[in-house]
């Protein structure tokens, strides 16, 4: 056990690409605890797709032992925080299990969007923040105005930022003494009753469940029998332990202490992100720790195996990915187009295109994807309040008293000249502005409310584009409120494809139907007979495209003899065609079920 | 008029030379051709070739030899002779009842004309594409409209009694009008026989890779549609028979050579990457110029890759080659031929396509009729759909 006054537990917190897991790195290596030659570039991004894409997805933690000036062997616990919006309560849980933070700026960049949210998280975690200024090393570096920024934007001092550069390790040693000196040391008592809060939790293939845990009160040792408060699940700790990086048993972990614990726990199903664990035995119990929810997820779409006699693989692929990811969820759907499929749930966006990408790399899955629904919220005449997150489960019309639809907040990080286009996407989006912050001159933050809906399809490519890639966003989820849904039909043929139905606001809906038809009709080949592509709401037609019918198709040369490479091809084509869905006597090529995703173009 | 005994029966081996220069390469075409100016490098194909088609033909008598390219008529008077001596210690070319040479107007002069000639050539095919300047530069040709009649010109000065003329149509932008004047000006020329291609753009040419960029594209299939039908009621006028879905024979009957592909016949092909096919199994050999030539002048083979049919892949393929045919594909024959029984797995996909009247199907022949014959490719491809994965 180590003296609490010598414990010290903080996070770094950032936007994509400030640096977070260099600096991470750097203060490893500091600290011995990982030898430089050993250091696999960005220790703390473990999924491939994490490191691919420069974020960390799932949070990590690590123990270090630092020397101070003051000549004390201090314990720092570095917990690690997802970088995306989606994960915003993990981030949130992870930071209350520390008492500092780090904020970490590109001191050539500035302030972007996810370093005000992230402060502000870090706020509501009560945390000591210390800015740290990184990119030192860069040219355009200007440490004074990013400073500034930080001052204006998140009320920190600007003579207290530190500047560093991870990459160089240019004062990385102030930023380890800073930590000591600024950062309180954890309080809590190690002969109280236990409270753990369980900040992340990974399958292992060889351990099952390993639970990342930080004691607030108490201590947890091997053999313990510990109650999940939220689940209600009981289990028998095996084994506790720290991260230095790789697991190291312990014999016990007490109040102020963060480490993991192994408890033969086989599936994620039942362990979730916040939960409070305390010991099973009544007279040792402790109370559950504030602000415990159950992931829920916002975004919806469907997952169809591209061959349908896949649907059992997909199922056992999907099972796999949900063994380390329990805020995914799904469930059987079937759709008259697809087949049979999964309609799954996601925290957001990126936690889609997480799991997708998964699914194609880790299980080698060829799956069609539908477009993306946000989950609505339905008053029914009885009074009723019901979920919908998929156009065929709405029920009829007659039945329907009020649609409520999920609304965010969004912030948006943009230099000053920007401000005008910005502006107009929100706009044409529904959305209302809020809200005006400048940091420093020429950076500003908008303030907007949108509604969900309108920024799952490419509203974050649109505000790249049109800001010439300096505009950052954030967006959380903030409440539901009335709405004017309606459902819009696709019919090709005179025949509804049930997949490529949606849900939309009824403003924007000739709109949308009118751009997805001219997308289909890019993607569904010619055919001996004309085909009718309809938008339709209820039984009113709101857009019409057709796709002319083949009229010639002779090419006929001989090939110079070379009958093999026409051949081939042909029968390549005819092989993709065995991919396509009939619909009634329309072959609709898979690819077209995403069009819906893009509008633009 | 042609005739049934003029049309080949499927039988025999045909014998295929592959000459791989070009003096530009063509904006449409993806054939096996290099730009090279070089005697030298003429020369040692010539050598390679020799030793080639020595390992290769070994005296029988050809249904037809083509000489394609590429360019034959590229190869300089002296070297255009060798070719024939090469070709000709190997094959009694004056024995042969059709040997067609390709020959390009801004290449083929009377010199060349009277050597190929001489060499046993007895059917000239002038690759002329278009008589109007502006699609001629659009489609890079190094002729003129002049060129390829004077080049039609050096073919009957040599005594050539059988010429046919290579055109094509639905050039981006291309219109009727202009077609029809095409198809009066070869008329006029008095050719023996017209082939008559669809423009299309290839993977890996240059016209692809521009209509990629959206800088052309094809033109309205309506427009291609109008050319098509003209073309084959101008030509009935004209006394042409359409033997096959883009050929037309006069008095020289039709091309013996490409009817053997169409019949799914043998054939060996010489060359850097040409194409030889024996009892269902389809070779091609080395692609590369130097590469085939090394490995010829080695003594080795110059394979570079071959399939096995399946049978019922092959049976789907004589389906896919046959139908194009005027005369049709004798269904009967080819389960004669291949011991197999197809009706079980052809006869829905025809009794839908007999529906929708795009073939018609009595005493075992298979033939396109109406529509079926505007989508030609559709009709043949929906066989090889049958034996995909079978």
């Amino acid at each position: 056990m180590t003296e609490p006054s010598l414990i010290r537990n903080f996070s770094i917190i950032a936007h994509v690409d400030h640096g977070k897991s260099t600096l991470a790195d750097r203060l490893l290596e500091l600290t011995g605890t990982v030898e430089k030659r050993a250091m696999k570039h960005q220790l703390l991004d473990n999924m491939e797709i994490e490191r691919e894409r420069g974020i960390t997805i799932k949070a990590r933690a690590v123990s270090m032992t630092y020397k101070a000036d003051d000549g004390q062997n201090y314990q720092l616990n570095l917990i690690d925080t997802p970088g995306h919006v989606d994960f915003n309560y993990e981030v949130l849980k992870a930071l209350q299990a520390c008492e500092g933070a780090l904020l970490l700026v590109d001191a050539s960049q500035g302030v972007e969007a996810q370093t005000v949210v992230n402060a502000h998280l870090a706020e509501q975690a009560k945390l000591a923040v210390i800015p740290v200024l990184n990119k030192m090393d860069l040219p355009h570096a200007r440490p004074e105005h990013v400073a500034m920024q930080v001052e204006d934007a998140i009320c920190l001092p600007a003579e207290d930022a530190i500047a560093v550069s991870a990459k160089t390790g240019l004062h990385c040693e102030k930023v380890l003494e800073a930590i000591i000196e600024l950062i309180p040391a954890p309080t809590g008592d190690p002969k109280g009753k236990l409270q753990a809060l369980m900040f992340d939790a990974v399958y292992n293939d060889y351990r099952g469940v390993v639970i990342y845990l930080r004691v607030m009160h108490g201590t947890i040792k091997k053999g313990d029998e510990i109650l999940m408060l939220g689940t209600d699940k009981e289990h028998e700790v095996l084994e506790v332990g720290q991260l230095r990086p790789d697991m190291i048993a312990t014999p016990e972990l007490a109040a102020g202490e963060v480490g993991y614990v192994v408890a033969n726990i086989k599936t994620l199903v039942d362990v979730n992100v916040g939960d409070t664990i305390t010991h099973n035995d009544e007279k040792l119990r402790g109370e559950m720790l504030p602000g415990f929810k159950e992931p829920k997820p916002m975004v919806y779409c469907g997952f169809y195996p591209t061959v349908p006699s896949e649907f059992d693989n997909l199922r056992k692929s999907l099972e796999k990915v949900r063994i380390n990811d329990s805020s995914f969820t799904f469930e059987p759907e079937t759709s008259d187009a697809l087949g049979f499929g999964f309609r799954c749930g996601f925290l957001g966006l990126l936690h889609m295109e997480v799991i997708q990408q998964r699914l194609e790399r880790e299980e080698d899955m060829d799956i069609v994807q539908t477009a993306p629904s946000v989950r609505y919220k339905i008053k029914l005449t009885s009074g009723e309040m019901i979920e919908v997150h998929s156009p065929s489960d709405l029920p009829e019309g007659n039945f329907i008293e009020e649609y409520l639809e999920p609304i965010t907040r969004v912030n948006i990080v943009v230099p000053s000249e920007f401000i005008g286009a910005v502006m107009k996407i929100c706009t044409e989006r529904r959305g209302s502005y809020l809200s005006t912050d400048y940091y420093g001159k020429e950076r500003v933050m908008l303030g907007f409310r949108i509604p969900f809906s309108e920024i799952i399809f490419d509203f974050h490519d649109q505000l790249k584009s049109l800001t010439r890639g300096y505009g950052t966003m954030d967006y959380e989820v903030e409440g539901f409120e009335g709405s004017n849904l309606v459902k819009v039909r696709i019919l090709v043929s005179g025949e509804e494809v049930d997949a490529l139905s949606f849900l939309t606001h009824k403003d924007n809906s000739e709109e949308r139907g009118r751009k997805i038809l001219k997308q289909l009709r890019k993607e569904i080949p010619r055919h001996q007979f004309e085909v009718a592509l309809q938008a339709a709401i209820g039984g009113k037609f709101i857009a019409r495209e057709s796709i002319s019918a083949m009229r010639k198709d002779v090419t006929a040369k001989c090939y110079g003899g070379d009958i093999s490479r026409k051949r081939k091809l042909l029968e390549k084509q005819k092989k993709g065609k065995k991919r396509m869905r009939m619909v009634g006597s329309v072959e609709i090529p898979q690819k077209a079920f995403l069009s819906v995703l893009r509008s633009e173009d | 008029m042609a005739n049934d005994e003029q049309l080949a029966d499927g039988t025999g081996t045909s014998l295929y030379v592959h000459v791989p220069f070009c003096v530009v390469k063509c904006g449409y075409c993806d054939f096996n051709s290099y730009v090279v100016e070089e005697g030298a490098a003429h020369d040692r194909f010539l050598d390679a070739l020799a030793a080639e088609t020595a390992r290769r033909w070994h005296g029988q008598r050809p249904v037809s030899v083509f000489f394609g390219g590429g360019t034959p008529s590229l190869l300089s008077p002296p070297r255009l002779q060798r070719l024939f001596e090469i070709i000709g210690s190997h094959v009694d070319l004056a024995d042969c009842g059709e040997v067609s040479m390709e020959a390009n107007p801004e290449s083929f002069t009377v010199e060349k004309a009277h050597i190929a000639r001489a060499g046993g050539v007895n059917r000239i095919s002038i690759g002329t594409q278009t008589f109007h300047a502006h699609h001629l530069r659009f489609l890079d040709r190094a002729h003129d409209a002049e060129g390829a009649e004077a080049a039609f010109a050096a073919a009957r000065a040599a005594g050539f009694d059988n010429v046919s003329i290579d055109l094509m149509f639905g050039i981006p932008g291309e219109t009727l009008a202009e077609w029809q004047s095409d198809l009066e000006r070869a008329l006029q020329l008095g050719t023996d026989h017209l082939s008559c291609y669809n423009l299309t753009f290839e993977p890996g040419t240059r016209l692809q890779r521009d209509r990629m960029q959206g800088k052309t594209g094809p033109n309205d299939q309506e427009i291609d549609r109008a050319m098509f039908e003209w073309t084959r009621q101008r030509l009935g006028e004209a006394g042409f028979d359409a033997y096959e879905v883009s050929n037309f024979a006069a008095g020289g009957g039709p091309c013996r050579h490409n009817d053997h592909y169409w019949l799914q016949g043998n054939y060996v092909g010489v060359g850097p990457g040409a194409c030889s096919h024996h009892d269902g199994i389809r070779v091609t050999n080395i692609k590369p110029l130097d590469a085939w030539a090394d490995a010829a002048l080695a003594g080795l083979t110059c394979t570079s890759t071959a399939e096995t049919l399946r049978p019922m892949q092959r049976a789907a393929e004589a389906l896919w080659l046959g139908i194009r045919r005027t005369n049709g594909v004798d269904v009967a024959a080819i389960e004669k031929r291949l011991g197999l029984e197809l009706r079980a797995a052809f006869e829905p996909l025809i009794v839908r396509q007999q529906r929708e009247q795009m073939v018609a199907y009595d005493c075992s022949m298979l033939r396109l009729v109406g529509e079926g014959l505007l989508l030609a490719d559709q009709v043949g491809g929906d066989y090889l759909g049958v034996a995909v994965n079978d």
